[in-house]
């Protein structure tokens, strides 16, 4: 009782500030599953210990995220042997004797010849949650005949269906991401997604994974095109630890840390830099999000200003500081004034955006235009010539700063170089590597800078600068609608941007409220009837 | 289907100066630019094999001084040079124990071939690469694999599924010869060829699979429409592949059955030895023709080497400990010497491959050899840079002619582009610091 | 504690007798509590080796030590020294010279030449003859006393340092000198230094209380044997700043008063005991009684110099020889009875309550070491628990 009276004050709340404009829709999409999302979804619904070994096609960062690329990507032909591969894998694994009868609802007549109403009755229950929606009769059927004959040449009912779950998970469906429009009775010539394709944005959004049992029941009941009903299931799935998992997944997204996985630095410049380094300060930025944004329900603009994040031992070699904790993670502050504050001076972000043996204003100051402020920074031309920059040896350019003053005196450079260099070279004090220092070949580093027109001293002032940009906020918005969605927003949604933008602000900027009011509203799930509106490109990318 | 890529672009991503791997897939592009391979209409097998010899070289006499196409050949690479375009030297990768201690001549054999150190003497936590790739590339011959050794004892072998189950090798090349050719042997020109009933289960559930496609046409717009047709496309082209695998295999042109070995002595005697490696490389490299295995291992000598030389009480894994090392010469000259045989076996080793003429190529171009040591300098049983080098080209996978050197990196990472160069589905190999998902791209072809 | 201090204003003489008199008496010096609040400097051990020194043709002017093996095969009949010296019956000399019990694992007993030395025969062990060694003066005296041994010790020759230092004490170089893998440079100094890297012990040294890095006559020193293993660099060097935590175990957590004076550190003795382990052959620990350290602080913040003290010999020799096995004796070619009787020979402290025997040899170690944190056990880090929710930390 008290639960339905909390949605519906809520409900009430919402409709006081300023009303939500009613979005065209963007295109439905269908998305390739990440790497991590076909995992996540295997563990779900085949338990943690299945093992899930090979290599995925390669996932395209587009226009900034990968999330948008995955409306963008195929399965080539040596992606599709790898599906394959795993799904006979995974399926051999599920169906073995130690986990069979977990999976199994029934048990077969005969271990030896095929039991298609047995067959049947599991691969529905399996296929329900990888297709994410029931199985259409000819699917189910189709499946149990591969089963059949396959059990008649093995002569073993549960290798039999081994073939038969393979080709479940091996099959588009369950790779790609479908999503189903349908007309909106509510707004008649309009369209909405389907109660099953909406309850994939929800799930991925908020836990990256695919639906679970309840979800796909609610929407089979109809509920999410209920708002109470949606409010329910996006309450459940907001209160859920695993909205850890799908906060991670949209960080690890806009902070391109798949960019980690190449990540390597020159082992006599940086010799603490080393795997487990890269491992800990993905790790460690990546905690630093979740405890503010989701434990402490924290200001999303705080990140760029907080000294509390999380240390292990290996990034104690590289931050100079004592870790008590042995293996694993421990909460640190860093002392008022100590020049570590917020995302910027973490390692994840000095480390990734430098070069292999020198850290990179140019790099920073592009990373922090393009992730965290979504503007544009035009490529460099193709004749180039950075041959002062990258002489670290020339005593007349002693630090980054000089090196890249004599580059931007060059007026081809100029005009790109002044709107990231300067920003950059706030975070000069950190070396490629992330680590601090107070001065380049034997030189003081100067710190300051300005990021459009603003003026800042050192990193933590930079980071202020960020805290109080309102790009800053707004960035954030777009991109969660952008990896929610898998499309840039088009000129229909552009008011509704701007709402959520709005109520970002009147909600403290506080994440989870901002994932709540795109997962209950009706323009989430809006679809255009034509395809046609080009994304909208201006302030976004 | 065309690809308009080429393998580069899809294999490599260049990252601070040293090419990694992206995620990437090997098997279609090989199909389609290496002329011996599926392409041609034929199926030229592919082979995989491990060498092995114990006791490390010496690395001022044996790391070349450059690195990329064409290294110079320091003294103790010498018997390679004549194949130096067709062998791979990778030096400068290390096992790395995560505080275990240095199980003098295992921890390091153990590492490479496993990826994972052992926490105690003797201790296997994870098959070795040849049993993996085995068990994908070596299920349809007669012999999984053939395991052999010079030394005239079978526990000397380096091909365990556990500390339990170790593969143990033959010791003389007349039972070798026997085993292979004897009254069992199959010519493969002659034999039945019956396909392997999953391949036919397999094609079924494709077949099932492109029965979605209608679903998919009726309400796809062109772009997405066009993207779930290349999905489709990959599914035929899997289909065709197995479809080659239902089909007889060409006719090994090459076999031919050599004559018996002299049944002569066996022993730790090192001219004995390379007289008996010698024997049972032609046998093997026949075995190989003649289709009666796809993977083989061999050890020339066992780690912490027990070779010796007539009439010396000293055998090669004792003089690395005791003898000094010359002050004038820099190392130890008699250990030394053992090394330079060592070598010596491994250059007559992949002479034998080279002499058999396969299709266009030779039975070196369609194998992929493994060679590898325990240490990387004997007398302290470093396992920093312990040497390892790749003959063959597996078919056109593997790019030959090359030095690597690691720069501390994880020795498993070789034995993870190895299994992925040879098929193994795998993303990840290896345990603790060891356990790396970044394959070494200069290695693909 | 009125002992120590009465002993600094004394002479040095005086300051190392009763200190000795006091471990002699039992004593354990008390973890140092007058050191006043001041920083506290933590330390890793990047090398750690024994005080060897090149004397050329003077150190064994007799040849270095026979080799088990050679010394078995010296002793047979022409004829089967011939037969068991061919490359075929190799399997066969071994089997011998093992016996009985034959050659079996770490930490195994069996009735041989190394596990029961005083049980078998062989030759004298060389030892050193020359008169220059590195080390530290242990019992005060500047020269040789034949007749008059200081207190707690047993009378031995001096040696005088390569830079011209006189009266020091090195009776385990005295011993060892003139065996193959024990001279400078070869086997067990390489494994000494290449097993911290390796990762199989690990050293700290922490000093607490120091108000001025160059000088001040009052810190607190301790020694430690942390469990956890350094970090290295892909070329194995040792990285400093690590966090590396001491042992729980009190027995490897030695501490001891120490002074700096113009930049190097030196400390009053105290038991030390250290882990040593290395490839599997060797887990045992340097036990070092009355030990003390002399450390060069330097800008760089590294540290050089030498622990001295004296090793219990029957911790070494069970560690170091027993443990490792005849085979080792070949490799680094030694005779175990005539190790174990030089040692016993030539100890030089700690006598014997009952037979006035001295127990212990004085010895010294090279060390190196670099900046680390280290780390003292708090509640936090018992209840610190790993609270990753689905992180993929690969």
């Amino acid at each position: 009782m008290r639960r339905v009276i909390a949605f519906a004050t809520l409900a009430l709340l919402a409709g006081c500030g300023p009303s939500e404009p009613q979005s065209s829709g963007g295109p439905p999409a269908i998305r390739r599953l990440t790497e991590a999302q076909y995992r996540q979804s295997i563990a779900d619904i085949f338990g943690p210990d299945i093992k899930v070994s090979g290599r995925f096609d390669p996932d395209m960062r587009t226009d900034g995220l990968l999330a948008v690329g995955t409306g963008r990507v195929t399965v080539t032909p040596s992606g599709f042997e790898q599906y394959e591969a795993m799904a006979r894998n995974i399926a051999g694994q599920a169906l073995d004797e130690k986990h069979r009868d977990a999976a199994m609802p029934c048990k077969p007549a005969s271990a030896r010849v095929p039991d298609d109403a047995c067959a049947a009755q599991f691969l529905g229950r399996v296929g329900r949650l990888l297709f994410r929606r029931p199985l259409l009769e000819s699917e189910l059927k189709a499946q149990v005949e591969v089963a059949n004959k396959a059990t008649q040449t093995l002569g073993n009912f549960y290798s039999g269906l081994e073939f038969g779950l393979a080709g479940l998970i091996a099959a588009p469906e369950f790779v790609f991401r479908e999503e189903d429009p349908e007309p909106d009775p509510a707004h008649p010539g309009s369209q909405r997604l389907t109660a099953y394709s909406k309850a994939q944005r929800l799930s991925f959004l908020l836990w990256n994974t695919a639906p679970d049992d309840e979800l796909l029941a609610a929407a089979a009941r109809g509920e999410l095109n209920d708002k109470a009903g949606l409010a329910r299931q996006a309450d459940r799935l907001i209160a859920s630890p695993r909205l850890n998992d799908g906060v991670r997944a949209f960080f690890s997204d806009m902070l391109s840390f798949d960019a980690f996985d190449d990540l390597a630095k020159d082992s006599v410049i940086y010799p603490k830099f080393n795997i487990n380094v890269a491992n800990d300060a993905k790790e460690q930025t990546l905690r630093t999000i979740t405890d503010l944004l989701i434990t402490q329900h924290g200001d999303y603009r705080d990140l760029f200003t907080t000294r509390k994040t999380f240390l292990s031992r290996p990034l104690g070699l590289v931050y100079r500081l004592p870790v008590e904790t042995r293996t694993g993670f421990e909460p640190h502050e860093f002392a008022e004034g100590d020049p570590h504050a917020g995302l910027l001076t973490e390692i994840s972000f000095l480390a990734l955006h430098s070069h292999p043996g020198r850290s990179s204003a140019t790099l920073r100051g592009k990373a922090v235009r393009e992730l965290l402020l979504c503007q544009i920074v035009p490529a460099p031309p193709a004749n180039v010539n950075f041959s002062i920059v990258q002489d670290t040896n020339n005593p007349q350019f002693k630090t980054a700063r000089d090196r890249l003053t004599a580059h931007r005196s060059n007026p081809t450079c100029a005009g790109c170089h002044k709107i990231m260099d300067p920003i950059g070279l706030g975070l000069e004090a950190f070396d490629g590597a992330g680590q601090f220092r107070d001065g380049e070949n034997g030189a003081p580093i100067d710190a300051s800078g300005e990021i459009d027109g603003l003026p800042f001293k050192d990193a933590a002032s930079l980071g202020n600068a960020l805290h109080d940009d309102p790009a800053t906020p707004a960035c954030l918005v777009t991109d969660i609608y952008r990896y929610a969605s898998g499309h840039d927003p088009v000129p229909g949604e552009k008011d509704w941007m701007g709402y959520l933008q709005k109520q970002f602000a009147a909600d403290g900027y506080r994440l989870p409220d901002l994932l709540r009011r795109i997962a209950v509203s009706d323009d989430f799930y809006r679809i255009s009837p034509t395809p046609s509106g080009k994304p909208v490109k201006e302030a976004t990318r | 289907m065309s690809m308009d890529f080429g393998r580069r672009t899809l294999l490599k991503g260049m990252m601070g100066g040293g090419a990694v791997m992206v995620g990437l897939p090997l098997l279609d592009c090989f199909l389609n630019t290496n002329g011996t391979a599926l392409a041609a209409g034929g199926r030229m097998p592919v082979r995989f094999g491990t060498w092995f010899w114990g006791c490390g070289m010496t690395p001022e006499r044996f790391v070349p001084h450059t690195v990329g196409a064409n290294y110079d050949i320091p003294v103790e690479l010498k018997a390679i040079e004549p194949f130096k375009d067709q062998v791979t030297v990778l030096t400068g990768f290390q096992a790395l124990l995560d505080g275990r201690s240095n199980f003098p001549h295992s921890s390091g054999n153990i590492a490479v071939r496993t990826g994972s150190a052992p926490d105690k003497p003797g201790e296997v936590k994870a098959p070795t690469i040849d049993v993996l790739i085995g068990d994908v590339m070596g299920t349809d011959t007669r012999f999984r694999s053939l395991e052999m050794t010079a030394t005239g004892d079978p526990k000397h072998s380096y091909s365990m599924r556990n500390a339990a189950v170790t593969n143990p090798s033959e010791v003389s090349p007349l039972a070798l010869y026997t085993r292979i050719f004897g009254p069992e042997f199959q010519d493969p020109n002659s034999a039945d060829f019956k396909p392997d009933p999953r391949i036919v289960l397999r094609q079924s559930v494709l077949s099932a699979i492109k029965d979605h496609r209608d679903r998919f046409e009726a309400k796809l717009g062109s772009a997405d429409k066009a993207r779930l047709d290349q999905y489709f496309t990959s599914v035929r082209q899997l289909e065709q592949q197995l479809d080659l695998q239902l089909q007889k295999p060409p006719p090994a042109e090459a076999c031919s059955i050599p004559k018996s070995p002299p049944d002569g002595t066996v022993g730790t005697d090192i001219e004995q030895a390379t007289r008996n490696h010698k024997l049972m490389a032609e046998l093997l490299a026949m075995a190989l023709a003649c289709n009666q295995t796809k993977v083989f291992n061999v050890v020339f000598s066992d780690s912490a080497s027990s070779l010796r030389r007539t009439g010396s009480s000293t055998n090669h894994h004792q003089l690395t400990h005791e003898e000094q090392i010359d002050p004038a010469l820099g190392y130890q000259p008699q250990a030394t010497w053992f090394v330079e045989q060592s070598l010596a076996a491994w250059g007559q080793f992949v002479a034998t491959l080279a002499a058999v003429k396969e299709g266009d190529g030779t039975l070196l171009d369609n194998t992929l050899v493994f060679a590898q040591s325990d240490t990387q300098f004997a007398k302290t049983h470093s396992v920093v840079g312990i040497p390892v080098m790749i003959a063959g080209k597996a078919g056109g996978r593997v790019k030959t002619g090359i030095h690597i050197a690691g720069n501390g990196d994880p020795i498993s990472r070789i034995g993870l582009t190895v299994q992925q160069i040879m098929g193994v589905t795998v993303d990840k190999w290896g345990t603790q610091s060891m356990q790396t998902g970044k394959s070494i791209g200069e290695l693909i072809a | 504690m009125i002992l120590v201090q009465t002993a600094r204003s004394e002479t040095p003489a005086a300051h190392y007798a009763l200190a000795l008199a006091a471990i002699g008496a039992g004593l354990m010096l008390p973890a140092w509590s007058t050191a006043s609040a001041g920083t506290t400097k933590g330390f890793v051990v990047t090398a750690m080796e024994y005080a060897t020194h090149d004397g050329g043709p003077a150190d064994c002017p007799g040849g270095l030590a026979m080799s088990s093996k050679d010394y078995y095969l010296q002793n047979l009949p022409p004829a089967e020294r011939e037969r068991l010296s061919k490359g075929e019956n190799v399997k066969e000399l071994f089997k011998l010279l093992y016996a009985p019990g034959g050659n079996l694992g770490p930490g195994k007993r069996t009735h041989n030449q190394c596990a029961d030395p005083t049980d078998f025969q062989g030759p004298p062990l060389p030892t050193i003859q020359g008169a220059v060694a590195d080390g530290m003066n242990l019992d005060g005296r500047n020269e040789s006393t034949p007749g008059d041994a200081a207190p707690n010790t047993c009378a031995h020759q001096k040696f005088t340092s390569p830079t011209g230092a006189p009266g020091i004490d090195n009776q385990f170089w005295r011993a060892m000198g003139c065996i193959r893998g024990y001279r400078p440079d070869a086997d067990i100094v390489k494994y000494q230094n290449a097993n911290i890297p390796g990762g199989e012990y690990t050293v700290l040294i922490e000093l607490t209380g120091v108000d001025d890095i160059r000088n001040d006559p009052d810190v607190q020193v301790g020694i430690y044997a942390s469990p956890d293993r350094v970090t290295v660099d892909a070329a194995q060097n040792v990285l400093p700043d690590s966090s590396l935590s001491v042992p729980d175990d009190p027995r490897y957590r030695a501490v001891a008063h120490g002074r700096i004076v113009d930049g190097v550190l030196t400390t009053d003795p105290t038991d030390v005991r250290l882990k040593y382990k290395s490839q599997g052959y060797v887990d045992t620990d340097y036990y070092i009684k009355g030990a003390r350290l002399r450390l060069e602080l330097k800008p760089d913040g590294t540290a050089k110099g030498m622990l001295g003290g004296y090793y219990d010999v029957e911790t070494f020799y069970d560690g170091f020889i027993r443990q490792a096995q005849v085979v080792t004796s070949v490799l680094l070619s030694y005779t175990c009875p005539g190790v174990y009787g030089a040692l016993n020979n030539l100890a030089d402290a700690y006598p014997d309550a009952k037979t006035g025997k001295c127990t212990a040899i004085s010895t010294a170690f090279r060390l190196e070491a670099i900046p680390a944190f280290i780390i003292h056990p708090t509640d936090k880090t018992k209840t610190a628990q790993d609270t990753t929710q689905g992180a993929v930390n690969r």
